[in-house]
């Protein structure tokens, strides 16, 4: 599977960066493709690109602040799982479930 | 992943070995908080300690896996740095109505200064290498803070 994510937290330094590092390790375990954008204090980090977010079969929202540019989705609703970055990081498998 | 340059952020003084547990999340701030301040990070350690709760009342600070990850971003801030603390045994840290077993507490003191981008990179890279057990392992075996900075600096995903 191809999976793209965004994380973003309200300091934007702490639960950003480990919710991105959580998702990706996650992934690599399971073989899966993994794209994640960091939206945190350094700014937009790994922007992903229009085609990954087309191409992707699960989007995760991993945020508690808002998350910049969300129009780029609003094509692939569906597809969208909403988590907060404090939810990845104890139990990354969450991006899995239905 | 690129080598970072911890000790850059993370202070000999502000890395607390084996230290008791603390008898609450209160008495864990005031204490590291105090450690920042003696080593001259924070210019006062209330209106800092200000800012840690003023974050803790947003959301969970308890990560799991034993750590706490408290943070303040604050005026007192003279320049981004991580205290860590590793108790002897865990204690009960309470952080947004979550509560859990904290060995290792890393603080980290976040300026307002916009030019700081270089150590807000070391402590984003912190936090990422916090979800590897490899990690974990050293920070709670290693004696020493050189043997830390020293591991922590070779480690490789």
């Amino acid at each position: 599977m191809k999976i793209v994510a965004i994380t973003s937290c309200a300091t934007g330094i702490a639960h950003t960066y480990m919710a991105a590092e959580a998702i990706k390790k996650i992934c690599k375990q399971k073989g899966h493709e993994c794209k994640v954008e960091m939206q945190g204090a350094l700014g937009i980090e790994d922007k992903l690109k229009d085609v990954d977010i087309k191409e992707a079969d699960i989007i995760v929202f991993a945020n508690d602040v808002g998350i910049s540019k969300i129009e780029r989705f609003d094509a692939y609703k569906d597809k969208i799982r909403k988590l907060t970055p404090h939810a990845v990081i104890q139990n990354p498998s969450i991006i899995f479930e239905e | 992943m690129d080598t970072i340059n911890l000790a850059e952020v993370l202070n000999k003084e502000t890395c607390i070995l084996d230290h008791e547990p603390f008898a609450s999340k209160t008495e864990a701030f005031q204490f590291m908080a105090n450690k920042f301040k003696d080593a001259n990070i924070i210019d006062d350690v209330d209106t800092y300690i200000e800012s840690l709760e003023e974050r803790e009342a947003i959301g969970s600070t308890y990560m799991g896996n034993f750590i706490g990850l408290p943070h303040g971003k604050s005026e007192a801030v003279r320049i981004p740095a991580i205290g860590f603390c590793r108790c002897k045994e865990p204690f009960m840290y309470e952080s947004y109505g979550e509560v859990g077993e904290v060995k290792y507490i890393f603080m980290l003191a976040i300026s307002m200064d916009q030019g700081a981008d270089h150590y807000m990179r070391v402590l984003a890279t912190l936090a990422s290498l916090l979800t590897h057990q490899e990690v974990i392992e050293i920070l709670d075996q290693e004696t020493s803070y050189e043997n830390i900075i020293s591991k922590l600096q070779t480690y490789e995903k």
